[in-house]
């Protein structure tokens, strides 16, 4: 049995060659000039750029939130159905993610330009024409736009699991309905929405191809700055390198403190 | 019954992570006979059987096989085959082809794989199975197909892991005998394992004790039985009242203050002794009068409890002046609770041990003697 | 849960089906549209679906975006399905650090992996002198193996871990080799986590723009990259044809596979 497990090498070959050096390769460039000497210069002048990751935050931040209000009764809405509706529902969230994603920020275009449907509908309701392509809230649309399953599909699991029975011992034991879910459904979905909120926010901070087709470069956020550094006009690797290495640090960050609050979550759930 | 020997163990060691699993273990099997490996969790019992069968390799001593050395064998070519635990049939293959599944590798023809399929499912009592998912069948029914797959190869050795462990207690009794029939109809070697001491002395030509990586006493069920090694085995094979006593002389015995005659001889004097007592084999006697022992040697003890557990009373007894045991006691005759009686016991009843060396267990014993309400611990998986 | 008689809910679901569908439904039906206008309703036309299909252009990086997204699928589904047997015999300590490890590209976001694997291929083409990692196919074909690989592990490894160990030994027992015990009980077994691994493994790669856009050369672009590149300059209606054939084909596929399941279940209720 124990030669089985040979047959793992050849992945974790691949994983060292093509996840590990280029990792490290990643730390090399951000901690060097492009004559290849240590500095820090790169991590010092990224405070130019602060203004950039304080409207990446803002947005992924806006557009998460965003995505939790509408999501959260969406799940409770879709967990509420019976079986074959919940299936049928599960299918119509799941569907449109099977569209290639940058297609889907394509069509807002079509319809939040200035001369878009959403103009040519408002003129013909005589009503004055709305501005919002190419502005931080076209962006913040596409991003809801498509983060919005990721955020429904982690709530909607934990919801659905929810034991019945707990809603009716809650029930039993004297809660009305809205203690019922303020003491047993929330605390006991804290984890599937803490899923959620890391699975919006993580893209929606980093993402650059929705800024750019919506926001038409009027708000530059992280994703973009990092991609001008390799692909852009300003070709810089090093400060690539470096904005990538503080989006990993970030992202990690961001993760081990929801990780925290879900474990920490769960805790009071028992305890309470 | 075939040759002698057919089977040998010879000074087995195994250990995991430094914890000792088998010491030394020695075993020969006979060819045809039934054995069964009967001991608690955690024993051994289960690795000794994977050690024959070539899943694990001893870390010390050989295997013998038919005169021919087999440690380092693979499973696949001993004529050896293993009924598991929970029967591993292979879930996503038929009743047919999970039989067959070793007569293809054998590389054995279509029509022939047919004719022996069907062979056996007329064995097993499972004719026109064939195409049934095995998911569909019942305990009792995947049992048998596991069998099957086995036989089907015509080992000349079947290792059986527990294999009634997952029935219910009334189909378990029926398979046990349907067990028995089929070794005595195949004749060949079975080696079973199990913790339940009732299918060991039900099912076995041998039965062969075992605790912590050794074994204690092998014999046939009713040397087994009647004669105990030690403590542990006595405790084992059914329920027993074991404490310790003082060995006065051949023949005299002296607990909780009164010295009974016996019939073991050759301890030394005042040497410290287990003594057994099966609970059936205690006399509950009104008074003093009429009784086997001397009149005067006669514990006086109290009942605590009489339970009613069909074809018997079971009950708990306080002895006066041991404070901190009590004698179960089988009777056919009720007693009342609280009412005064004399224990006495027949002196070839009286089964004396050396001290054994497993205190740990007695002290166990102790314990659920103690506590009527504590049940014996029987896992029923053995993870080693 | 438990029902209690709501307007609310049903209301506000349709509603988030409506922003969920809208865009889409409206970029299909102006692909129809006899003009140029996205917005401005000019009579049914097909001229745009006939215009995709002269584009070389679309044609060629739909050539390249199948064959990256075969290729790599296959082969992440080979190189996954043997890790995850692999992770599985391991003992716990090395298991858990290969899974944490096979965490990373998962968990990253895909501009950090494209961007981290584009340096490193850079890295060996310019300074390693090694051609073969100049940005192109093979690049392609890596990066997409590299981000699907995990999730082929994600899908196979529970499959694993429900096939009881003891269906190996009792393989082993009954006369199979290593290879034969594998081949005839466990891969059989873990085909279907297999299959769904390699389906994931396909869309993502279709899916892909991010991590292409960075590691493809300048004639092996993916459909997404061209499209992201045609946004950002001139925007066709050709694109919106080319998005409602694709949804469709999606949407039959769906069809398909979730029609087989049915009746896979079915039989299987039958027997």
């Amino acid at each position: 049995m124990n030669r089985v497990k040979l047959t793992a090498q050849p992945y974790i070959f691949w994983l060292i060659l093509f996840t590990a050096i280029p990792m490290l390769i990643v730390f090399y460039y951000a901690f060097t000039n492009e004559m290849g000497t240590f500095t820090l210069s790169n991590f010092r002048d990224m405070t130019d750029y602060s203004i950039v990751f304080f409207n990446s935050f803002r947005l992924a931040i806006i557009s998460t939130a965003v995505c939790l209000i509408l999501g959260y009764p969406m799940a409770y809405a879709m967990a509420r159905l019976e079986k074959r509706g919940r299936t049928i529902a599960m299918i119509l969230i799941m569907l449109p993610m099977w569209m290639n994603f940058l297609l889907r920020t394509y069509a807002w275009l079509t319809i939040l330009e200035n001369n878009g449907l959403l103009n040519h509908f408002l003129g013909l309701l005589h009503l004055p024409p709305l501005h919002i392509i190419n502005t931080p809230v076209a962006v913040g649309i596409g991003m809801i736009y498509n983060y919005l399953p990721f955020m429904i599909l982690p709530i909607y699991n934990s919801l659905e699991n929810l034991d019945v029975s707990l809603v009716e011992a809650a029930e039993d034991l004297g809660c009305n309905s809205h203690q019922v879910f303020s003491k047993v459904i929330l605390p006991l979905s804290i984890p599937g929405t803490i899923s959620g909120v890391v699975m919006v926010f993580v893209p929606a901070v980093s993402t650059f191809v929705i800024s750019r087709i919506l926001g038409g470069g009027s708000s530059i956020l992280l994703g973009d700055l990092i991609e001008m550094q390799f692909l852009g006009g300003t070709y810089d690797a090093n400060m690539g390198a470096a904005l990538s290495l503080v989006m990993m640090v970030i992202i990690t960050v961001f993760t081990l403190i929801t990780d925290r609050i879900d474990s920490s979550e769960e805790e009071s759930v028992l305890m309470s | 019954m075939g040759k002698k020997n057919f089977l040998t163990l010879n000074q087995i060691d195994k250990s995991y992570d430094g914890e000792v699993i088998l010491d030394s273990l020695s075993l020969t099997v006979d060819e045809g006979e039934f054995v069964t490996l009967l001991g608690p969790s955690g024993c051994g019992k289960t690795t000794t059987l994977r050690i024959i069968g070539g899943f694990e390799t001893p870390d010390a001593g050989d295997v013998f096989f038919d005169g021919r050395r087999i440690n380092d064998i693979p499973p696949a070519r001993r004529d050896i085959n293993t009924v598991f635990q929970k029967y591993a049939l292979f879930p996503h293959l038929n009743v047919f082809d999970n039989i067959a599944f070793g007569l293809k590798l054998r590389g054995v023809s279509r029509a022939e794989q047919t004719e022996r399929v069907k062979e056996m499912l007329r064995l097993v009592d499972l004719k026109g199975f064939e195409n049934r998912s095995v998911n569909s069948l019942s305990g009792g029914q995947q049992q048998r197909v596991a069998i099957a797959r086995t036989i089907v190869l015509h080992p000349r050795v079947l290792l059986l892991d527990e294999p009634l462990g997952a029935l219910d207690l009334k189909l378990r009794q029926e398979m046990q005998i349907e067990l028995k029939d089929l070794h005595s109809r195949l004749g060949i070697t079975f080696i079973y394992v199990t913790h339940d001491q009732e299918e060991a002395l039900t099912m076995s030509d041998k039965i062969v004790v075992m605790n912590q990586g050794r074994i204690l006493q092998q014999g046939t069920p009713i040397d087994i039985y009647n004669e105990p090694a030690n403590a542990f085995v006595a405790d084992f094979i059914g329920e027993s009242n074991i404490f310790t006593g003082i060995m006065k002389e051949d023949g005299k015995v002296d607990f909780f203050g009164s010295v009974y005659d016996c019939v073991d001889t050759g301890f030394t004097k005042n040497e410290a002794v287990d003594v057994v007592l099966r609970p059936e084999d205690l006399v509950l006697r009104k008074e003093r009068a009429h009784s086997v022992q001397k009149p005067e040697t006669l514990l006086p003890a109290t009942v605590l409890t009489c339970l009613f557990k069909g074809i018997y009373y079971e009950m708990m007894l306080h002895i006066e002046g041991a404070d901190n045991y009590q004698f179960m006691a089988k009777s056919t005759v009720p007693v009342f609770e609280g009412e005064h009686v004399f224990v006495d016991i027949e002196p070839e009843n009286i089964h004396i041990m050396k001290k054994s060396g497993i205190e740990t267990m007695t002290v166990q014993k102790h314990r659920f003697l103690h506590d009527p309400n504590a049940t014996r611990e029987d896992a029923p998986d053995e993870q080693s | 849960m438990k029902k209690k008689k709501s307007v609310f809910f049903p209301v506000f679901m349709v509603l988030v089906f409506i922003f969920m569908y809208a865009p889409i439904v409206l970029l299909m039906i102006f692909s129809f549209n006899n003009s140029k206008s996205r917005s401005v309703w000019h009579g049914f036309s097909m001229k745009w679906y006939l215009k995709l299909l002269k584009d070389e252009n679309i044609i060629h990086s739909l050539q390249v975006t199948l064959a990256v997204s075969l290729l790599a699928a296959l082969l992440a589904t080979i190189l996954g399905t043997l890790a995850a047997i692999g992770i599985f015999n391991m003992k716990r300590r090395p298991r858990r650090l290969v899974m944490t490890a096979n965490n990373i590209p998962m968990m990253n976001p895909d501009i950090i992996l494209g961007v981290s694997l584009m340096l490193m291929f850079i890295f060996m083409a310019q300074t390693l002198h090694l051609h073969m990692f100049r940005l192109g196919f093979l690049t392609l074909l890596i990066a997409h193996i590299t981000f699907d690989t995990p999730y082929v592990i994600l899908s196979v490894m529970p499959r694993l871990r429900q096939i009881d160990i003891k269906q190996y030994e009792a393989a082993r027992d009954l006369g199979a080799t290593i290879f034969q015990a594998y081949r005839y009980v466990i891969i059989p077994q873990i085909l279907p986590g297999v299959i769904t691994g390699a389906i994931l493994s396909f869309t993502l790669s279709i899916d892909d723009v991010v991590v292409s856009y960075f590691t493809s050369g300048p004639t092996t672009e993916t459909l997404g990259v061209i499209i992201f590149g045609m946004t950002r300059r001139r925007v066709s209606p050709e694109i919106n044809a080319l998005c409602t054939i694709m949804f469709v084909v999606v949407l039959l596929l769906l069809l398909v596979i979730n029609f087989r399941e049915l009746k896979n279940a079915k039989e299987s209720e039958r027997s």
